[in-house]
């Protein structure tokens, strides 16, 4: 008896992990499918877009930049020169200092030569207290506007970002980024073309480690040297070009990049501005929009477009990396729990009907899954019942398929951007490709899986995320002779 | 419970097999595409090198007949030009690369240009038959072929009837971006512009209205047409961008129709139409108007 329930329980194992890879194959390859068409569709239309004609308008809506800042006193200054000569006419930038510890906010009263103010602040969203709203003397710096208050998390320095701001549309940007000169004409797009409500936009994020940074603004684009990084210059590629894409030209998007982001601000403070509740709050902030206006019975749209438009530091170490993936994994699950009613509820659609099922079986669950995998394997392993030859050709099929998807993703950005122009630096790519199944993916494997561990024992804390900084960037290459592409 | 036959064994032994053969063969052809790739990506780039080489070495072999026919155009009263243009027909003739480049290369150069010298690269292309080249794209199956042929022709001011009545047909294109840049276009050529906002069925975008607006800030502004004929028309977005304009463009005659506007059925027209009033009535107050004052 225990003997028929072991193969009965191998055999369902087996079927349902071969069924379960088989779909999300499938579905990788489709969805590579849609957004190659929609980057070529794209490429092709933005040869005819002259840009200036929304630089110069005088119908172009105006943006708040909301920038959170905790503890960046060593790049805040050089990000915000770089951000008040943006190409947009109609903007302002709203730095959120969420209290803190280190000379942050000295630096920048003393640098752009702040006095406080008393603007009209609109409560729209509770926060934690506001101690001051400083502007600066200098007409030079008029963009700019510094808010400082007490310690609440990023969620909370974005909604008091939301709060002051009196624009039509709000952008969201990590502080620690660095955005493209024409990074706000080129979201704006989208939102000026769409015949219907567009609420949200994203644009491609990509690994900033080992390019050139001057004065805060991006000025070569090299393969970071490290090979974390590179390992996490590939997946970006891949979850940006291949996934997030097809998304949204399905409109099935449910996230938004923490990084970059541009929003409606009436729909964000209708929906209840970002959850403090959460460590996820890009992606819960986008599900409760959608889930907004599907409820109200409104069309709408959230898109992402192609162009490489925020470059950021990645983790340059592993004990990073691991904060930053076990977080991510905790904000998916903290979100899809939240939005549990979505789930194939035929009312909201596709984000009810493929959406919300896609992330849950195939973000959620695949650590999971793959982890009872292996756990099954080794006891196979253990016991002496491994068909080595079949074991071999599943794995090479994995494997194989792995590598397929980077190569496609490096196809994306060869037929897209073409950011990393070097032979070399394909080259290199090529090799991370093969490697990464190897030496990354089982990296974050296990911070996933401790991460939702985590999560169901209750910790909720963000995780410290140590910057090198830009400025170090600089330092490695003038030690190093730039080779021309 | 049943006992294992040996030709059950050797059934199962052989699907196992099978089994394994059919996942080295799938991993083979995942392994093959992925090197398929690699080779496209290889050779792409060999290819874009060679065609940006090819262009560069075509540009400036053209660039040098361009001179010499309109310099010797001047000294022998177009005989050598003659020449010269068969010449450089003779030469686009070899392939599209030939006469794309040739095209752009006389494009880039008319917008350097103003006054006699922008003429006479508007005539040399004309006599290149560059113009029929460029007209021919507008019947393309690709769309963005059709936009380009719109570009050169507005770009090189072939505002000829044809021309005219091939564009116009084109402001009613399925594809959003070709129908739009033919009404830009017909906004430059047309003694009559934005004569297709009467006909408009789909509703203008954001991004629409502000192209559109981009364009009138370059016209002479004799010609930017007064936006009262647009306020009774049925497209309601069409009705928000007339009186956009009209406050823009200050429009003070268009006064009138604009309160009647207040009474729109829509919200939004009724929203604009009082925004509009009062900016075109906070403009005109005596203590705004020093002359008046």
């Amino acid at each position: 008896m225990k003997a028929i329930l072991f193969e009965l329980a191998a055999f369902v194992a087996e079927h349902v992990v071969f069924f379960y890879a088989t779909v999300i194959g499938f579905s990788y390859l489709s969805l590579a499918i849609v957004s190659f068409f929609y980057i070529r569709s794209y490429i092709r239309e933005i040869r005819f877009i002259d840009y200036n004609a929304i630089l110069s308008s005088p119908l172009a809506p105006p943006i708040s930049l909301i920038i959170p800042m905790y503890n960046e006193a060593q790049t805040i200054i050089d990000s915000v020169r770089s951000l008040l000569s943006l190409r947009y006419n109609n903007y302002d930038i709203i730095v959120v200092n969420d209290g803190s510890k280190d000379h942050s906010l000295e630096k920048l009263i003393e640098y752009f030569h702040l006095i406080p103010t008393s603007p009209m602040v609109s409560h729209q969203i509770a926060t934690k207290t506001v101690r001051g709203v400083y502007r600066s003397r200098s007409k030079a710096f008029r963009r700019l506007i510094v808010v400082d208050k007490i310690n609440g998390g990023k969620a909370d320095a974005l909604n008091a970002g939301i709060n002051i701001s009196q624009n039509k549309l709000i952008a969201t940007l990590d502080a620690d980024s660095i955005l493209a000169p024409d990074a706000l004409l080129k979201m704006v797009k989208p939102y000026l073309q769409s015949h219907e409500q567009v609420i949200a936009t994203g644009g491609v994020v990509r690994i900033a480690n080992s390019c050139t940074i001057e004065d805060g603004n991006l000025v070569k684009v090299h393969l970071p040297s490290s090979f974390l990084a590179r390992f996490q210059a590939l997946e970006y590629l891949r979850v940006f070009l291949l996934s997030r894409l097809a998304w949204s030209k399905l409109n099935g998007l449910l996230i938004i990049s923490g990084a970059f982001g541009l929003f409606d601000r009436q729909v964000v403070i209708k929906a209840g501005g970002y959850s403090t509740e959460t460590v996820g709050e890009d992606m819960e902030l986008v599900v409760r929009m959608r889930k907004y206006m599907q409820d109200c019975g409104l069309k709408y749209k959230v898109c992402y477009i192609p162009d490489p438009l925020c470059w950021t530091e990645s983790p340059s170490t592993l004990k990073i990396l691991g904060r930053q993936r076990n977080r991510w994994a905790r904000g998916t699950a903290e979100t899809l729990y939240r939005h549990r009613g979505l789930f194939f509820n035929p009312r909201y659609g596709l984000m009810g009907m493929i959406s919300y099922p896609y992330w849950f079986f195939f973000e959620f669950l695949a650590p999971f899954v793959e982890a009872t995998g292996l756990l099954y394997f080794s006891w196979l392993a253990v016991t002496g019942r491994i068909e080595w030859m079949h074991f071999i050709s599943l794995l090479s099929v994995v494997y194989t398929f792995a590598v397929l998807l980077s190569m496609l993703a490096l196809m994306a950005e060869e037929f897209s951007y073409y950011k990393y122009a070097k032979k070399s630096d394909t080259l290199k790519l090529i090799a991370t490709a093969f490697l990464e199944p190897v030496l990354y993916h089982p990296v974050l494997l296990f911070h996933a899986l401790k991460g939702n561990i985590e999560l169901l024992i209750g910790k909720k804390s963000w995780g410290e995320m140590k910057r090198k900084g830009f400025q170090e960037n600089i330092e490695e290459h003038k030690s190093k002779p730039a080779v021309s592409s | 419970m049943t006992t294992t036959l040996p030709a059950n064994e050797s059934l199962m032994a052989l699907t196992a097999y099978s089994q394994t053969m059919v996942y080295f063969l799938v991993a083979a052809l995942l392994a093959f595409f992925s090197l398929i790739m690699i080779f496209i990506l290889y050779v792409r780039r060999i290819m874009i090198n060679a065609r940006d080489k090819k262009i560069q070495a075509l540009q400036f072999s053209f660039q040098y007949l361009i001179y010499e026919a309109l310099v010797e155009s001047q000294a022998t009263q177009g005989k050598a030009q003659q020449l010269i243009v068969e010449k450089l027909k003779k030469e686009a003739c070899k392939s599209s690369l030939h006469q794309q480049t040739l095209a752009d290369l006389i494009i880039n150069l008319k917008r350097n240009f103003s006054g006699d010298a922008e003429k006479q690269f508007v005539q040399l292309y004309h006599l290149l038959h560059l113009s029929q080249y460029s007209l021919k794209k507008l019947r393309a199956r690709r769309w963005d072929v059709r936009v380009k042929g719109i570009r050169e022709l507005v770009e090189m001011k072939q505002d000829h009837l044809d021309t005219q009545l091939a564009i116009t047909n084109l402001i009613t294109d399925k594809n959003p971006v070709v129908a739009q840049e033919a009404q830009m276009a017909s906004i430059v050529m047309e003694n009559t512009p934005l004569d297709f906002l009467y006909h408009l069925q789909q509703p203008l975008t954001a991004w629409h209205e502000l192209s559109l607006h981009h364009l009138l800030l370059k016209l002479d502004p004799k010609l930017v047409p007064v936006f009262t004929p647009w306020l009774s028309s049925s497209n309601e977005s069409v009705v928000l961008f007339s009186l956009k304009m009209i406050a823009y463009f200050e429009q003070q005659q268009a006064c009138g129709q604009v309160v009647q506007c207040l009474s729109h059925p829509a919200a939004s027209v009724r929203e604009e139409a009082s925004c509009t009033l009062s900016r075109l009535t906070l403009r005109h107050t005596p203590e705004a108007n020093p002359e008046t004052a």
